[in-house]
């Protein structure tokens, strides 16, 4: 906790925010990433201005005189992207905290310049029109979350586990971020549809072979051959398990098969005969790893 | 489940008829058409018939449905004709031996 806070601080400044611990792994792998595209886009500024004349801004070309804050060109080009990158990231944590505790308007700080002083101490709304940062070159503004539920435990409506699930699935794309393998924008957006991810984290963790066999140990009890098991609960519990093991595939019905067909994403196939001659309802699975081929449910 | 019908990484139909056997066999024997300690003889005459049966068709019958519906008629024939199962039976037991191989054989189309 005390890492935590004091790397909030350190990066965001918000030791203001009171932060509930279900929250934390979350924010704090958010806060890694959004720390890593910060340096990224300081790399990137540092690259395009080792032969620094003018650089670009909000589609516009700026000269270093046109800001008129020093002669050192790179210096300057260092010191804006860096306040910029900074700014933008403390927005984007900024959007996180909305989308986990509802708040939807944030307070513009700054002004100390001609071009943003109206807008200083105006409540706005993220995403909608001028965003603090961006105005212009070497834009200082920033923004800080207002009311409704900022600084308070709102619970986001989803569980610690499922936060550290998403958390940990974050955490994995840390290492391939610095290698480069995969861009920040990549994983900012997995960020940015956070609630969206832990939503569905649940439906993605739990593959169909741990449905089939938990533990290594298959479901149900022994069929009379080995290659099918039983199962208590009739046509209701087939489709039930029909429905969970088909979950994020597409339907695929081969030819002259009695009932419907799932082909699964990772190649796999499961199918559910409601009625079948053979007795009660049956669920035939084609899954790798998995000894079995189907489970009746008598 | 892997269905484990080849060898050398080809088809063997040998294999498939005894997966095959095995497949109608355990569920006549569910259903209780097979009496209990019959079905190791059964899973033998049934690969037999099988693999006799699909020998002759493979030339012949392109559509899976009918074949599989003929190829439960051998089997259950074979098994009734040996007395394993009762003739009055027959008919469930055809209704069940060829859907069971209607689905191994539809499932066989999706590797």
């Amino acid at each position: 906790m005390h890492a935590f806070t004091a790397q909030m601080r350190e990066l965001f400044g918000i030791e203001r925010i009171t932060l509930n611990e279900p929250y934390l792994p979350f924010l704090l792998v958010r806060a890694e990433l959004l720390y890593l595209r910060r340096l990224a886009r300081l790399d990137a500024r540092l690259q395009a201005t080792k032969s620094y004349a003018a650089y670009e801004w909000n589609g516009l070309e700026y000269k270093a005189d046109d800001t008129g804050t020093s002669d050192d060109d790179v210096a300057s080009a260092i010191r804006a992207e860096t306040n910029r990158a900074s700014i933008e990231a403390k927005q984007d944590l900024d959007a996180a905290r909305q989308q986990a505790f509802g708040v939807t308007q944030y307070q513009w700080h700054g002004g100390s310049c001609s071009i943003c002083a109206p807008y200083d101490g105006q409540i706005c709304t993220w995403g909608v029109g001028m965003q603090p940062g961006g105005v212009h070159p070497n834009c200082q503004c920033s923004g800080s979350p207002v009311a409704d539920g900022a600084g308070e435990s709102k619970p986001p409506g989803i569980s610690g586990s499922d936060i550290a699930d998403a958390a940990l699935l974050l955490a994995s794309l840390i290492p391939a971020v610095r290698a480069g393998r995969i861009g920040i924008a990549a994983v900012r957006g997995l960020g940015a549809v956070g609630r969206r991810v832990i939503g569905g984290m649940r439906r993605t963790t739990e593959t169909p072979k741990d449905v089939l066999n938990p533990s290594g140990k298959p479901i149900g009890r022994p069929g009379r051959r080995s290659e099918a098991r039983e199962m208590d609960g009739g046509e209701k519990g087939a489709k039930e398990l029909y429905d969970k093991l088909s979950k994020g595939g597409i339907p695929e019905t081969p030819k002259g098969y009695p009932g419907k067909g799932t082909r699964l994403p990772n190649g796999d196939w499961v199918g559910h005969r409601p009625i079948s001659k053979s007795g009660p309802p049956t669920v035939d699975v084609n899954v790798n790893g998995v000894p079995f081929d189907k489970i009746k449910f008598p | 489940m892997e269905y484990n019908n080849q060898t050398n990484g080809r088809f063997d139909i040998t294999k498939e008829a005894e997966i095959v056997a095995n497949i109608v066999v355990g569920d006549l024997a569910d259903s209780g058409l097979i009496p209990r300690g019959q079905e190791d003889r059964a899973v033998e005459i049934a690969s037999a018939r099988f693999l006799a049966h699909r020998r002759a068709a493979d030339a012949t019958v392109s559509d899976i449905e009918q074949e599989s519906s003929v190829t439960a008629q051998a089997i259950i024939q074979s098994l009734v004709d040996a007395g394993i199962i009762n003739t009055n039976d027959y008919e469930r037991a055809f209704e069940i031996a060829a859907e069971e191989i209607l689905v191994r054989r539809s499932m066989e189309s999706l590797r």
